[in-house]
């Protein structure tokens, strides 16, 4: 019994401990060698999530130790004009490739590409932009590489092969990645436990959609979130010809051959950007921003209620199918994210042709 | 005090020299002699002499750096090159520069697309593009376009566009895909605007010269690839209709395979194998030339009197995206059936 209690109580103390260290435990000090970034997420205690097709990585990075930002205005009116000043470069050598919000304390992060190939990390900062440099930080790192053979090369000894990241994601301790890979048109989805670990026990899964009971294709994921459906964890993907499918992260096991649900087909040429999930009078309501349509609200409890997948030809309104959905009147927005309970930031084209980045509230939704 | 130096210098160097005693730049820093070691230097994209001018302007982010007679810049990324900068010592001393292009410099170029027929199936999938040189891979797809040429109008939606380039590691070779929403039979898109490619039609793929390489240099001249679009195809490829030429034993000639297909370029790499008698996979190296309807694998020792096996990933796939095991939409209403993913060939003398 003494020894009982004793286990207890040392235990008990030590408990916090862990649990506070217990994500970055592993985290080394230096320079992660962040080739390019491709996407980003947020995890929990302010942990940064690189996606870097360029070294074929995926790369934490501690930023809880940043300070919160100053922005009693978050509106920058040309930010392709800024980061043109800022880097020296004409703008359209100059792409923002992904905008995250760190949920902790609200800093919005902003990854841009330069053609060089380089990437740099912006905080939004008292309405311009601060370079975050990644070349001494705290950080943990996976391979990601094995995704695609690295040993295709062609005569002239470039290496063919690359897997390009579309879209991150932390959900249920373990971060998931998306990607298209440039050689064959096909799904390359995998989840990874973090911390990452030298033997990573991930799952690698081919991810089919039908369309309309008729045929099946492999397709990549373009952008993805989890959220629970009928309270299951579930993966909401959008594709890049177009339907939005789910399926549940429980199906997420090594080798397997899932295949989605498909509650909605979004209309022509309309490639997703990101989509997040909002919160209004205890009801959810997902965002989804794409290239070539409005900004799309869906109510979670019709996809929970869209039980079956679409099997049969519903015609409910010109070009889309399925979960219904209502256009909200921004168009061209470009990046996307929740900035806090009550609010999003997004990144638009306006009408102009500059682009801008600003906030709006649920009141939309 | 008010210095205007306009510098327009021909070398070809990208470690310029001197260009003043108080004054000097590389693509990758600027060097002011100066004694006040105090002194604030910021370096502006654009040609400016006033301080107006520079009033709403943000300065290039950098590092600042000093010895006892000299303050010296480097920017977060090197000074394009034919970019116009200027310099500005405590905000009120202008010195304007701009970074030279090498007379004889080598434009971006396409060196190769793939496939290169003179006909295209009406539900292929994707190109690929070989560029001399690393390609600006940001918005790359608002430089390529595809022209009706019955009407000569651009096809509206005909190309995926994607925020990440869909570049190969060196940046040379760029994937493009056709919208695959409209070449899925049954989704939306492929219902209401149809095929991107109409059987019959004949079209014009351009690459426009404003498309710039890594350096921001644009290409020389457009690039423009024609073709006809013949009926659809929706026959997997099948390995049993390859034909071999096979070479003889002690050398190292390459055993050609003649294709039945023109075969997806960048699905043939790593995907084919050469497995000797005993079981080992042989060395050497393979040249695809799909443009060929060809490949050809060079071994590294020489080939000895044996039956070899060939095996495939049965990720190959055509031009349309129908693989060895199945069709690139698929009707399940259809069972699969196992591919032949191996053929042996016997080497004698």
């Amino acid at each position: 019994m003494k020894k009982l209690l004793l286990t207890l109580i040392i235990g008990l103390l030590c408990a916090p401990i862990f649990a506070n260290n217990s994500l970055t435990a592993d985290f080394t000090s230096g320079n992660p060698e962040i080739g390019s970034i491709n996407a980003m997420t947020f995890g929990p205690q302010g942990i940064l999530f690189l996606g870097d097709s360029k070294n074929s990585q995926i790369v934490a990075v501690d930023l809880s130790a940043a300070t919160k930002a100053t922005n009693e205005k978050l509106y920058i009116k040309d930010i392709e004009a800024l980061l043109g000043e800022l880097l020296g470069a004409d703008s359209d050598q100059l792409q923002i490739i992904d905008m995250v919000v760190n949920p902790v304390n609200q800093n919005i992060y902003i990854g841009a590409q330069h053609s060089s190939g380089k990437s740099f990390l912006f905080l939004v900062n008292n309405g311009t932009l601060e370079n975050v440099p990644l070349t001494s930080v705290s950080f943990s790192k996976v391979d990601v590489a094995n995704v695609v053979s690295e040993d295709a090369k062609d005569r002239r000894g470039r290496s063919l092969r690359k897997l390009a990241i579309t879209d991150i994601q932390f959900a249920d301790n373990q971060i998931m990645v998306s990607g298209l890979n440039n050689a064959e048109f096909a799904s390359t989805f995998r989840a990874i436990p973090f911390p990452f670990t030298k033997t990573q026990n991930d799952s690698s899964l081919e991810i089919y959609h039908a369309a309309h009971g008729k045929f099946e294709t492999h397709a990549p994921i373009k952008t993805f979130m989890t959220t629970t459906i009928n309270n299951e964890p579930h993966i909401i993907a959008s594709y890049t010809c177009t339907p939005l499918v789910v399926f549940p992260l429980k199906s997420l096991t090594p080798g397997s051959h899932t295949k989605g649900r498909t509650v909605a087909e979004l209309g022509n040429w309309n490639t997703p950007l990101d989509i997040i999930e909002m919160t209004k009078d205890g009801k959810r309501y997902i965002l989804m921003a794409n290239t070539n349509r409005a900004l799309m609200k869906f109510k979670v409890a019709d996809i929970e209620s869209f039980k079956t997948s679409l099997t049969t030809r519903v015609e409910e309104r010109a070009d889309t199918e399925g979960v219904d959905f209502i256009n909200l009147p921004f168009v061209n927005v470009q990046q996307l994210d929740k900035l806090d309970d009550a609010n999003f930031v997004f990144i638009q084209r306006e009408a102009n042709g500059k682009l801008a980045l600003k906030t709006s509230s649920n009141r939309w939704l | 005090m008010r210095l205007r130096i306009i510098i327009l210098c021909l070398l070809q160097t990208l470690a310029i020299g001197a260009q003043s005693s108080k004054f000097s730049f590389t693509r990758t820093s600027v060097t002011i002699t100066t004694e006040d070691t105090n002194a604030q230097i910021k370096v502006y994209k654009g040609s400016y002499d006033s301080e107006n001018q520079i009033e709403n302007k943000t300065a290039i982010l950098g590092n600042t750096s000093h010895t006892d007679s000299t303050l010296i810049f480097s920017p977060l990324i090197p000074f394009q090159k034919s970019g116009s900068y200027t310099t500005v010592i405590n905000d009120h001393t202008f010195y304007e520069f701009t970074i030279p292009l090498d007379p004889n410099y080598k434009h971006l170029k396409v060196d190769e697309i793939y496939p290169n027929t003179a006909t295209l199936p009406a539900n292929f999938l994707k190109w690929y593009i070989a560029f001399s040189k690393p390609v600006n891979p940001t918005n790359i797809y608002n430089h390529i376009g595809l022209v009706d040429n019955a009407t000569n109008t651009k096809v509206d939606r005909a190309l995926l566009p994607l925020e990440n380039a869909l570049l190969s590691k060196d940046g040379t070779l760029l994937t493009l895909w056709i919208e695959p929403g409209r070449q899925k039979r049954d989704l939306i898109p492929n219902k209401r605007l149809g095929a991107v490619l109409k059987e019959g039609a004949s079209y014009t793929l351009i690459i426009d010269k404003n498309l710039k390489d890594v350096d921001g240099i644009p290409m020389d001249s457009s690039f423009e690839y024609t073709f006809k679009v013949i009926t659809s195809d929706r026959d997997q490829p099948n390995i049993k209709e390859w034909e071999f030429s096979i070479p003889k034993s002690n050398t190292k000639d390459p055993l050609i395979i003649h294709l039945n297909d023109v075969l997806d370029y960048g699905s043939v790499y790593n995907n084919i194998t050469i497995i000797s008698g005993n079981e080992a996979v042989l060395e050497g190296s393979f040249t695809i030339k799909t443009n060929e309807n060809k490949v050809l694998f060079y071994p590294i020792n020489n080939w000895t009197n044996d039956t070899y096996t060939l095996k495939c990933n049965k990720v190959i796939e055509d031009v349309s995206g129908n693989n060895l095991e199945r069709l690139f939409d698929r009707n399940i209403q259809k069972e699969i059936v196992q591919p032949t993913l191996q053929r042996t060939f016997i080497i004698s003398d």
